[in-house]
């Protein structure tokens, strides 16, 4: 039998985390984030997230590189023993799941907002979900191909759109820059924080890459370019509404585009193509989410009965996604995954402090 | 067929009444007696009529045999054997031997007194003339295409490559028919494991009777419930020549003029030699026209039923009046205005197919227009339908390999319907089901398909482009895809 490689490039990797970040947030970040801070100054405090994320993660990442075949389920396991460590991975797990369910759940409100209105909610989410689920079963290999093949099309035609949105972009509605303190309140930051959920994705990537050398490279590309996608979108959207429009619109981004025609074109308006994109972009981050799931599951149960785990894959979200009864009490749903996502960030983060610290401690008694 | 594994006898009679029990019940296989030598030893020469070449053994076996002096007193067989000059012989030992050797086409020869029989290659060989491959028609490129001859095959691949690496390695297929079926490809350049796991799948297959490397194509590879076809076949030995210096192999089977290539990638397919044989920059663009084509020949007509019927609001608004007026007198809804349309190409074409080649062009042109212009003043479709299917229709012939093209027209009907159900949301989600499928399928244990970003930075120049061929990697120290892979 002959082996294909199956590893990830730097590329794939950096791509990988990228895709699995960015969803939601470009869509609604522009209204959540002024909605609390009541100034056009959004786009630094994502800045400063941006770049705090990237030092915390590669310190989280300079220790994970040191066991490059175990992921952090794996890792939990072997460092809080069997009990304990199964019981952070299901909490990590039921996590992610959370994660997917807000994903799925948004995605179906935008589709039913904006395209099928008569569908019930149900069979948009199904459908998604089992398209989700066949991916999942081709591994994570193949995943990160999908996502090689969306991402690319993604970026052109989001910064195409942004570009376009030039046209009513006007200076004055962003400034003055910092007239208020962005220090005062908390609130902003933490609203913001969740939209950087998903590139945890990494520490469950590193044994799947090509050279672990890389995994550094990978993930400085994999969050700079979500901070890019937001910090354009923040501007954008605000320059072109202004603070006090944008806090009122549900999905700001795509307000924005519906908000100007470019003539002489063969399509006027280009709304289809953001929604065209965003479905990609939504779809990567729940496939990546659930496959992450799926090895976290296999981690703790141990099981090869794949189907059975695809097959909880998705009843699981399925079910949850339609609790939710109205658009509003989904956005309350988001902020219960601020907590969550705090929680895997502070496990993670507490499971590599105790790793580095006991590397450290078996070096000085070898 | 019984399997008989019964050996000759050194009577001769008694194996003549066993042969004419067996394969001598056909009135094709002729016993021709004679006697060796002037001690008139009897023989018997056994032989299939019009596969055999009767008036050279004639000439240069028997008579030579009867008028023979110099073999008194040896072993005769052995003899005869080294005796007769510039034509294969084998020694048999069994009835089955004898009787697969009769059937092939060779004389064979028993004598009294020897349990050995003497196979004398004899074959007639009954072929057509080598001539233009009409289903891989180029502008550019050898005017040559394989014939149903495995040998005559053979020796026109060996003819564009000399190259001492070469391997053909043969092997029979079939239980029942046993056939040749011949694997090329050059040693040191293609993967050693992939030769050997391509053995062992053609080893594996169980078939009475393989009569066209369609058969063997489906039986080998890797997923046989997959919409797309994970071989290439041929008729042209330039592909095959070029596909082995790819590092990938060649198959050849006896009786049919299609030679397969394996592994594939979704870019092979889309190439033609022609992208090669022509300068870069038309090559190019001709490349990236048949990407366009694929996306054209998939979701035109599922995104026409999906804008008209779902989401007007989010075309232009002169074009949505423009649809919504020239829609205004048909009666049915965009999907069955599509199906209807859209089978009526899917007729045309397949009749156009099994009519002679003449009639069959003017079936197309008088049943795609007539047909057309009729059905708009029939207010059946719509004029826009008929154009958006022409369209389509037209761009999955530029699909250079048939058997792909035809998965791209399955795969359109689909669409069509999940747009009908769901909209662009739908074919949004076709869309990600088909890069998923894409993404996940093997050739061989090689990847089918590659995105561009995931692939080797030297792979992108022979890609989706075609650079000028300086700047290709030479095939003899870098292999262009497969083995680079490897060295990675």
């Amino acid at each position: 039998m002959i082996k294909t490689t199956k590893k990830l490039t730097m590329i794939q990797t950096a791509i990988f985390i990228t895709c699995t970040t960015i969803g939601n947030g470009t869509l609604v970040l522009p209204r959540t984030i002024t909605t609390q801070l009541h100034s056009p100054d959004g786009w630094i405090i994502v800045l400063i997230l941006g770049i705090a994320f990237i030092i915390v993660s590669l310190l989280m990442l300079h220790v994970a590189c040191k066991t490059p075949t175990k992921t952090i389920f794996e890792l939990n396991q072997m460092t809080f023993g069997k009990i304990f460590g199964r019981f952070l991975n299901i909490l990590l797990v039921i996590y992610f799941l959370t994660l997917v369910i807000y994903q799925v759940r948004g995605l179906a409100e935008i589709i039913q907002f904006f395209l099928l209105s008569n569908t019930p909610i149900f069979v948009t989410i199904g459908v998604f979900l089992l398209v989700a689920i066949y991916h999942v079963r081709g591994g994570m290999y193949s995943i990160s191909k999908v996502f090689s093949f969306l991402f690319p099309i993604t970026f052109f035609v989001y910064f195409f759109l942004m570009g376009s949105s030039l046209k009513i972009f006007e200076s004055s509605n962003l400034q003055p820059i910092l007239e208020k303190n962005i220090f005062s309140s908390w609130t902003p930051y933490i609203d913001g924080f969740v939209y950087f959920s998903g590139f945890e994705v990494i520490f469950i990537l590193i044994p799947f890459m090509q050279k672990i050398e890389s995994a550094k490279k990978a993930l400085i590309i994999g969050l700079t370019l979500p901070t890019l996608f937001y910090i354009t979108s923040l501007i954008c959207v605000i320059g072109a509404m202004g603070v006090s429009e944008t806090i009122t619109l549900t999905w700001p981004t795509i307000s924005l585009i519906q908000s100007f025609e470019i003539q002489g074109v063969f399509f006027q308006r280009f709304d289809m193509f953001l929604l065209t994109i965003w479905i990609f972009q939504f779809f990567s981050t729940t496939t990546s989410v659930l496959s992450t799931t799926n090895i976290g599951i296999k981690t703790i149960i141990r099981s090869s009965r794949k189907n059975y785990i695809l097959l909880t894959l998705f009843l699981v979200p399925f079910i949850s996604c339609l609790i939710p009864n109205s658009i509003i009490a989904f956005f309350n749903f988001g902020h219960v995954l601020n907590y969550g996502f705090l929680f895997s960030f502070i496990s993670m983060a507490f499971t590599y402090t105790v790793q580095f610290f006991l590397s450290r401690k078996r070096r000085v008694s070898l | 067929m019984t399997k008989e594994e019964t050996s000759l006898k050194e009577d001769l009679a008694s194996n003549i009444a066993y042969l004419k029990n067996g394969i001598g019940q056909s009135s094709d296989i002729l016993f021709q007696d004679f006697s060796i030598g002037q001690d008139k030893t009897p023989a018997m020469l056994i032989l299939t009529e019009g596969l055999t070449e009767t008036l050279l053994i004639s000439d240069q076996v028997i008579r030579p045999l009867q008028h023979q002096e110099f073999c008194l007193k040896q072993n005769l067989i052995k003899c005869i054997s080294s005796s007769i000059l510039g034509i294969k012989t084998d020694q048999l030992r069994t009835f089955s031997e004898i009787g697969k050797a009769v059937l092939q086409g060779n004389g064979v020869l028993l004598v009294e007194g020897y349990s050995t029989g003497l196979s004398i290659e004899m074959k007639k060989v009954q072929q057509r003339s080598l001539e233009d491959p009409e289903n891989e028609s180029m502008l550019r490129g050898p005017k040559v295409g394989f014939i149903e001859e495995l040998r005559t095959n053979t020796a026109l691949i060996r003819q564009r490559a000399n190259d001492p690496n070469l391997t053909i390695k043969e092997m029979l297929v079939g239980e029942r028919n046993e056939k040749k079926i011949a694997l090329l490809f050059i040693k040191g350049l293609t993967d050693r494991e992939l030769v050997e796991d391509m053995i062992k799948r053609i080893r594996n297959i169980k078939i009475d009777d393989p009569m066209e490397s369609g058969y063997i194509e489906q039986l080998i590879e890797d997923y046989p419930y997959s919409i797309f076809p994970q071989v290439q076949s041929t008729e042209r030995p330039d592909r095959v020549v070029s596909a082995l210096l790819e590092g990938k192999i060649g198959i050849l089977l006896d009786g049919t003029p299609f030679a397969t290539i394996a592994p594939i990638t979704f870019n092979a397919i889309l190439q033609t030699p022609d992208d090669y044989y022509q300068r870069w920059i038309p090559s190019t663009l001709l490349r990236i026209l048949r990407y366009l084509s694929i996306y054209i020949t998939i979701f035109l007509p599922g995104l026409y039923i999906a804008f008209v019927a779902f989401h007007p609001g989010l075309l232009p608004t002169t074009m949505a009046l423009a649809i919504a007026g020239s829609r205004q007198n048909v009666p049915f809804p965009p999907l069955v205005e599509a199906l209807l349309m859209e089978i009526t190409i899917e007729l045309l074409r397949e009749a156009g197919l099994r009519l002679p080649k003449p009639i069959g062009q003017t079936l197309g042109l008088v049943g795609g227009v007539v047909i057309g212009q009729a059905a708009v003043q029939a207010n059946i479709v719509s004029a826009l339908m008929v154009v958006i299917v022409a369209v389509t229709a037209t761009a999955s012939f530029t699909i250079p390999q048939y058997e792909f093209s035809l998965s791209l027209r399955v795969l359109r009907f689909i669409n069509m319907i999940s747009a009908s159900i769901f909209g662009l949301f739908g074919v949004i989600m076709g869309f990600l089901l088909l890069i998923g499928h894409l993404c996940q399928l093997e050739s061989f244990k090689y990847e089918f398909y590659e995105p561009i970003l995931a692939k080797d930075r030297k792979d992108l120049k022979d890609a989706l482009l075609r650079l000028p061929l300086k700047l290709l990697p030479t095939h003899t120290q870098k292999p262009k895809r497969l083995s680079s892979k490897k060295q990675r």
